[in-house]
């Protein structure tokens, strides 16, 4: 019990309040899909540019539009094109970087130079030149953010596969007549995972950075989808008068990018002490 | 008889509220070597540490330890500090990791020297010279401003002793200090350890689990067991005839090494020709590791390989398990040639050979049970096993190594080396093959254990008629487990020949200078 205890002190110091917060906010955009305390499809003059309230506990927009709702319909955006753009850094990094592993020589050289040269690309810029290209929206934030995604975790696999590979149980698994490709996915695979899902974390706080900056230049989702950075941008000419709408979305996406963070943290740590007992 | 250098009483240490040592009493006199020896776990690191203060913080330390007339425990931070960094040197099992690899070995020596001895520039320059000329440096040609991955494991095993000399301290701690060393290394050092202590009068403390360095080297021994010493005296006293059960054990279990006795038939298993295995590419910068090795060994028989580190065992064998690609030459398993074969008829091929590693903890994937462990072969069978079948093949192959086949759901790190080496040979003989290739299988384990488990190789062997190539850098076990030996230096076989008669009579001055460099139990005693 008090060894359990050492083992997971430091951990869960990171992992609980990560938790807790990534869990709110996804819970926010979730019920955002069954229900809202307002309807924001009604514009309601009447009431704009109210300070927090009782009746509205994050104030009211431009437009009267209650400031909670449209923080709960953001979660929705900024929370699921981080994902999805991290999800297609692991679905296509993650192949990328256990092949690069495996395969030394010019398989190697070939994704790794690959990686270097998206790495060359200022991440903002070439984001610019997608949207220019393709022309704002949801899909196009998630590859725009997502292709950034991709030599990170190729990287991280990597790095994390070439150890296990000069392990003495990968040679054992040759002499038991596996081939490189099923080492990889059996073998290589689960013992790079903790490495993998703690950059994960990390990369999806960067991901909900970059959406945000994406849309408050006006180059994200576009009405009448909300997204955090949608919201910071509407705010912008208002932050004299009501700097309350740009308080909360402001906060949304440091609480996330908190979240997020400290469960990678946690994670690492938790994957770290495991390693040490052994 | 002088009074003692260093006095222990009733030490006692719990490491985090565990006990890991119940009141030891032991003395060093000036100028003899004590050896502390027992079990991997029976607390003799411990102690070494506890002498030296280098415990963890969780520790809590009880007793009396007087040094030279000083009671260590009660003096304060700084005396302390001071004390440990003169008067008691310290030497480890690992050379490298005790060397900065940015400070020359000369300044490393001379660290020391400015702290407690507060010498000038010139002085310090002299007294590190003087200091490589004690550990026989000098005259291997090794001057200060080497680095330390410029020299040999043994070189840098004797920087560390220079250090740890270097304030001519009372009271020298080493351990394990030549477990990681080769045979003719490991010789030259215990004999600088038997000078140090008869010249200097430095009182030396020997951490060993090899009773035949204990035979060899000590003065006295001390036998520790389970955090308590259980037997004392002069080395030849207690080995010839031990008085305690688990002294007794040990003791017996050296002079019991198995004596292999085997059937070869006539049909040849492995065959090796004109191997041929070079690093680096221009020829200029090339690395020969094996040139010109050929070899051939019948089905049932056993082949030993010997030879320094870097005599090229680890690559002739990773060649031989179709690891690595030579340059030129080829393996033939029974008959057909490993590099030529694909698909079906490789995996065929493969059934025939699998390998056992050194133990360390890296030899089984940490996040498979033991089953999938040992299962892992069976891929080589070309056809899918029902669940429950590769379950009951588990537990059979688990029993047939003396464990229960309750351990098939166990995970490796909840066992001790021993039966990790169990579990690994499994996981070779699970797909019946005919010859097992077996990297250094049992230096790594205690001497009782290491017994068990070449009885266990040499049952196997006369039940099922196998094969073994048997990697080794320690002669001492070749005898019980191989039928032939060939003897490797600098990637070429220098000596080839019966076991029994290469170690009795070699004719190549280089397995000469390995016999005679092997602790041998028997010969020190007699």
């Amino acid at each position: 019990m008090t060894d359990l205890w050492r083992e997971w002190r430091i951990p869960l110091a990171y992992i609980v309040p990560g938790a807790v917060l990534v869990a709110v906010l996804v819970l926010a955009g979730l019920i955002s899909y069954i229900w809202l305390p307002c309807d924001v499809t009604l514009v309601n003059i009447a009431e704009k540019l109210q300070p927090p309230s009782w009746a509205h506990p994050f104030g009211t927009d431009q437009l009267g539009r209650d400031g909670l709702s449209l923080i709960m319909l953001g979660a929705r955006t900024s929370l699921g094109v981080a994902f999805a753009a991290v999800a297609l850094g692991l679905g296509v990094g993650v192949p990328l970087g256990l092949l690069a592993a495996a395969r030394h020589g010019v398989i190697d050289q070939i994704v790794m130079r690959f990686s270097d040269a998206i790495f060359a690309f200022p991440a903002v810029l070439t984001a610019i030149l997608i949207m220019a290209v393709s022309g704002p929206g949801a899909v196009n934030v998630i590859v725009a953010i997502g292709i950034f995604n991709i030599p990170v975790f190729a990287k991280v696999t990597r790095g994390a596969g070439l150890v296990q590979w000069q392990l003495a149980y990968v040679a054992a698994a040759r002499v038991a007549g596996k081939g490189r490709l099923s080492i990889a996915l059996e073998h290589i695979l689960h013992n790079a995972a903790p490495t993998i899902i703690a950059q994960a974390a990390v990369q999806f706080s960067m991901g909900i950075i970059a959406e945000a900056g994406l849309s408050y230049i006006g180059l994200g989702v576009q009405p009448p989808d909300q997204s955090w950075g949608r919201l910071l941008n509407e705010a912008q000419t208002l932050i004299g008068l009501a700097p309350h709408l740009a308080i909360f979305p402001g906060l949304a996406i440091l609480l996330a990018v908190l979240g997020f963070n400290l469960l990678g943290e946690g994670l690492h740590a938790a994957f770290d002490s495991r390693r040490q007992r052994r | 008889m002088s009074i003692a250098l260093l006095r222990i009483e009733d030490l006692a240490v719990s490491i985090a509220g565990k006990p890991i040592l119940h009141g030891l009493s032991f003395d060093v006199r000036a100028g003899e070597i004590l050896a502390l020896a027992g079990q991997s776990g029976s607390g003799k690191s411990t102690t070494a540490l506890a002498i030296a203060r280098l415990l963890p913080r969780a520790a809590e330390i009880n007793g009396s330890i007087v040094l030279d007339g000083i009671e260590l425990f009660s003096q304060t931070e700084k005396a302390l500090r001071d004390i440990c960094g003169r008067d008691i040197g310290l030497v480890f099992q690992e050379p490298m990791t005790a060397l900065n690899p940015v400070m020359t070995i000369g300044e490393q020596i001379a660290e020391p020297l400015r702290i407690h001895k507060k010498l000038g520039r010139a002085d310090v320059r002299e007294e590190v010279i003087r200091l490589l000329d004690r550990v026989g440096l000098m005259e291997a040609g090794i001057t200060p401003d080497r680095y330390p991955h410029e020299l040999s494991g043994g070189q840098r095993q004797r920087v560390a002793i220079a250090m740890a000399v270097s304030c001519a301290p009372k009271l020298l701690i080493a351990d394990e200090p030549t477990t990681a060393l080769d045979v003719t290394t490991q010789a030259q050092l215990l004999k600088l350890f038997r000078t140090l202590a008869q010249e200097d009068k430095i009182g030396v403390v020997l951490i060993t689990h090899d009773l035949a360095v204990v035979a060899e080297t000590a003065d006295r021994v001390a036998i520790m067991h389970e955090g308590k010493i259980i037997e004392e005296g002069l080395a030849r006293d207690v080995l010839r005839t031990p008085r305690h059960s688990v002294t007794q054990d040990m003791v017996a279990a050296l002079s019991r090494l198995p004596v292999r006795t085997s059937r070869p038939r006539a049909e040849s298993i492995l065959e090796v020709s004109n191997l041929e295995r070079r690093y680096g590419g221009v020829a200029a910068t090339q690395f020969t590791a094996l040139h010109d090795v050929s070899f051939s060994l019948k089905q049932g028989e056993s082949l030993g390989i010997v030879g320094e580190s870097g005599s090229g065992k680890s690559t002739l064998l990773r060649a031989i398990l179709g690891l690595d690609k030579p340059n030129g030459g080829d393996v033939r398993i029974a008959g057909a040639s490993l590099f030529g074969a694909r698909g079906k008829e490789n995996r065929a091929l493969r059934r025939k050979i699998q390998a056992v590693f050194q133990d360390p903890a890296g030899s089984f994937d940490p996040r498979f049970s033991v089953e999938r462990i040992v299962t892992e072969p069976l891929h080589l069978l070309g056809e899918r096993l029902s669940r429950s079948e590769r379950r009951k093949r588990a537990e059979t192959v688990l029993e047939r190594v003396g464990l229960s086949g309750s351990v098939a759901h166990r995970f490796p790190h909840e066992f001790s080396g021993g039966q990790r080496q169990r579990i690994a040979i499994a996981r070779a003989l699970i797909i019946e093959p005919s010859l097992i290739a077996l990297d250094e299988a049992v230096s790594a384990l205690d001497i009782s254990a290491r017994v068990q488990i070449l009885e266990l190789l040499n049952a196997l062997s006369r039940d099922l008629g196998i094969s073994y190539v048997f990697v080794t850098h320690d002669l001492s076990l070749v005898r019980s487990i191989t039928d032939r030996l060939i003897v490797l230096q600098s990637g070429r076989i220098v000596e080839t020949g019966a076991t029994v008669d290469v170690l009795a009579a070699p004719h190549h001055p280089y397995t000469a200078s390995l016999v005679a460099a092997t602790p041998d139990f028997a010969r020190a005693l007699s």
